[in-house]
């Protein structure tokens, strides 16, 4: 078996503020091979965007790091400034959730597409332009109706969007990392997004980190996926196979507080009533000593509380982080 | 209707844009077009479309906070728009209403007991200190917090907690209608599920009436009874929550209900078809508004605009081929 195209390995991440050591991140192991799309899930603050900014070498400057993340044999905690420029971009791209600060509002959406291509590949002006025609065309945004002159904010959200998409598209990426790239956009522009980076990572070949809150958008556009909170993997596994069991007590949660599990379940009745999962994230400043969900979960033991558990095997490269997995069926 | 605590008739809203050149008149946009329903005491209503449908100010429109070019709102049979500035000032007790934004709409530099506390400024009850906080403690056991809480400020809770406050804010002067508009799309999941639980517990104990308007319709479907889905400015299905869900009749409500992305990795396959780019989207003169995205569109939705009409009991759509 060939070595991953990225491997992050045991990446723990603590940030010192005046109130103490923030732990962002801790033993965050992740492999992503050539052309496999992989999705994280997680509430706000549980560290997903922390581990996409780790992967590009845009942690803050106080971020003390240990652990690899390896790409193509390099290890990018290592790297200059001047390497990782070459390769953001270049060889990994990233979609943000934002597409107004994503972008530059007074550089025309044509030169922001062009300039990944004359900075990376060394195009020439007109050739450049002519390569930002085709990738605004590929992202649904033809000529003449949408001009390389134009300006954001003379777009809509996910017209924007898609000229994200168009700029991280350009250089041809190995890796395509979108960091909650529909959150701000509606439900029915949300599916055109989402068919639109699942058809442009398929005729490329690009590996894809879709990273979202939303069970719902991992599930349909990734193969694998892994589920974080509080700075550490509690589950992961092929994405159908997760699904299939949510072995994790959090996992589980999520599925049943998530309205949209209640609405697919396809009940007939009229008003649902969900099931929350009580108290909230622990303070990245106090972490609690042994199982980060323990606190919050139904069927914690002392043993959980004495020690970090131990990933154990659900079915077939499926793992869960948790003493006392649910291994009944998931109720359909 | 005489037991609709909450009732809206023809409302049209019109906003004037930038005028194309010195001497033209301004364009107009029409944000709300001939919205009519209305909402029994102690139901709960919700309003679901996408951004720029209307639903916002339909809202502000039913707070008195926006007069509308036509139409009537009516709260317990009065009419709002013909009270004087000091009966609408009284009446604004009975109405209250819960932001989307827990870190915009609660102060930074006031104490939670302020801020909670304020709409009672204006009744007779809020010149009494004593009262006052006696209410305030009132309103955040409510909800769920300590009446220590008063003395801290927003910053020291959380973003489900904020909005635990912002509803505190809202239950204090004990209204009857509660326009909530998005007040749960800024949350997490875990703890979203948190307070529309905690919404759903206070209607059944206090009786309030919801309007409950958002653009996720999984949210609106698991704390409402009815729900109208609005495309721009005008209602184009309205029914029972769960029937509108399970059998949508108009061509928008399914293409709304068929985006949702499911938790169900077997939808994973429909996904990788290529996707077509949106079409461009024209503006309807006098047919149907949403005849330009619509599958089903034929001559006749181009020229006649459909009207809202009952298909089967309760269940009413704006298209031709419902």
């Amino acid at each position: 078996m060939p070595a991953p195209l990225l491997h992050i390995d045991r990446l723990s991440l603590n940030i010192p503020t005046d109130e103490g050591v923030a732990e962002i991140l801790s033993d965050v192991s992740i492999a992503l091979n050539r052309g496999e799309s992989i999705g994280v899930v997680g509430e706000s603050g549980c560290g997903k965007s922390m581990t996409a900014l780790a992967v590009m070498g845009l942690l803050p400057e106080a971020a003390q790091a240990t652990g690899a993340i390896r790409f193509d044999g390099d290890d990018l905690l290592q790297a200059g400034e001047a390497a990782l420029c070459a390769l953001r971009g270049r060889r990994i791209a990233m979609i943000f959730q934002e597409p107004m600060t994503a972008l530059n509002p007074v550089m025309c959406i044509g030169a922001q597409v062009a300039e990944g291509l004359r900075l990376h590949l060394h195009l020439g002006r007109a050739e450049a332009e002519d390569q930002a025609r085709r990738l605004l065309d590929r992202v649904g945004l033809p000529a003449p109706r949408f001009s390389p002159r134009l300006y954001p904010p003379q777009l809509s959200g996910g017209q924007r969007q898609r000229v994200v998409i168009a700029m991280a598209l350009a250089c041809g990426p190995d890796i395509l990392i979108a960091d909650e790239p529909t959150t701000a956009l509606d439900v029915t522009i949300q599916a055109q997004i989402l068919d639109l980076i699942a058809a442009v990572t398929a005729e490329t070949g690009m590996a894809l980190i879709m990273i979202s809150h939303d069970l719902g958008i991992v599930a349909e556009t990734t193969e694998r996926m892994l589920v974080m909170y509080a700075g550490r993997i509690v589950e992961q596994g092929p994405t159908a196979e997760v699904f299939a069991r949510l072995a994790h007590p959090y996992t589980r949660g999520l599925f049943a507080a998530s309205p949209h599990a209640v609405a697919a379940s396809g009940d007939q009745g009229g008003r649902v009533r969900l099931a929350a999962i009580p108290g909230q994230v622990p303070d990245p400043h106090r972490r609690p000593r042994g199982c980060v969900f323990a606190d919050r979960c139904a069927r914690a033991t002392e043993a959980c509380r004495a020690g970090v558990p131990a990933p154990v095997a659900i079915g077939t490269n499926h793992t869960a982080a948790c003493i006392h997995p649910v291994l009944d069926e998931v109720p359909v | 209707m005489t037991d609709a605590l909450l009732e809206v008739r023809d409302l049209v809203r019109d906003y004037a844009l930038p005028r194309r050149h010195l001497f033209a008149p301004p364009p107009r946009l029409r944000a709300l077009d001939g919205v009519s329903f209305h909402i029994a005491a102690g139901r709960s209503f919700g309003i679901v479309g996408e951004s720029g449908c209307g639903k916002s100010t339909l809202a502000r429109t039913i707070l008195a906070l926006e007069r509308p070019t036509a139409g009537r709102v009516h709260v317990r049979g009065r009419d709002l728009f013909a009270l004087s500035a000091h009966e609408l000032r009284a009446q604004r007790r009975h109405v209250q209403m819960i932001f989307q934004d827990p870190y915009g709409s609660l102060d930074p530099r006031q104490r939670v007991g302020r801020i909670v506390a304020e709409p009672l400024s204006m009744t007779a009850e809020g010149r009494d200190r004593a009262t006052r906080r006696a209410h305030v403690a009132e309103a955040l056991q409510a909800v769920g917090l300590a009446a220590e809480a008063a003395n801290k400020y927003p910053h020291e809770f959380s973003g489900g907690q904020r909005q635990r406050i912002a509803i505190a804010r809202a239950l204090i002067t004990r209204p009857e209608l509660i326009v909530a508009d998005e007040p749960v799309s800024a949350l997490d999941v875990s703890v979203q599920a948190q307070v529309l639980n905690l919404m759903s517990d206070l209607q059944a104990r206090l009786g309030l009436t919801y309007l409950f308007i958002s653009h996720d319709l999984s949210v609106v479907r698991c704390v409402t009874d009815e729900v109208a889905v609005m495309y721009r400015g005008r209602i184009v299905e309205q029914g029972p929550t769960s029937r509108v869900f399970t059998t949508p009749l108009h061509p928008y409500t399914q293409a709304l209900v068929a985006a949702i992305p499911k938790p169900d990795p077997r939808r994973r396959q429909d996904r990788s078809t290529a996707s077509a780019p949106p079409a461009p989207i024209a503006e309807a003169d006098g047919g149907c508004p949403f005849a330009p995205r619509c599958p089903r569109a034929e001559a006749r939705c181009r020229i006649e605009a459909p009207q809202l009409r009952t298909i089967e009991s309760g269940h009413s759509a704006a298209c031709h081929f419902a």
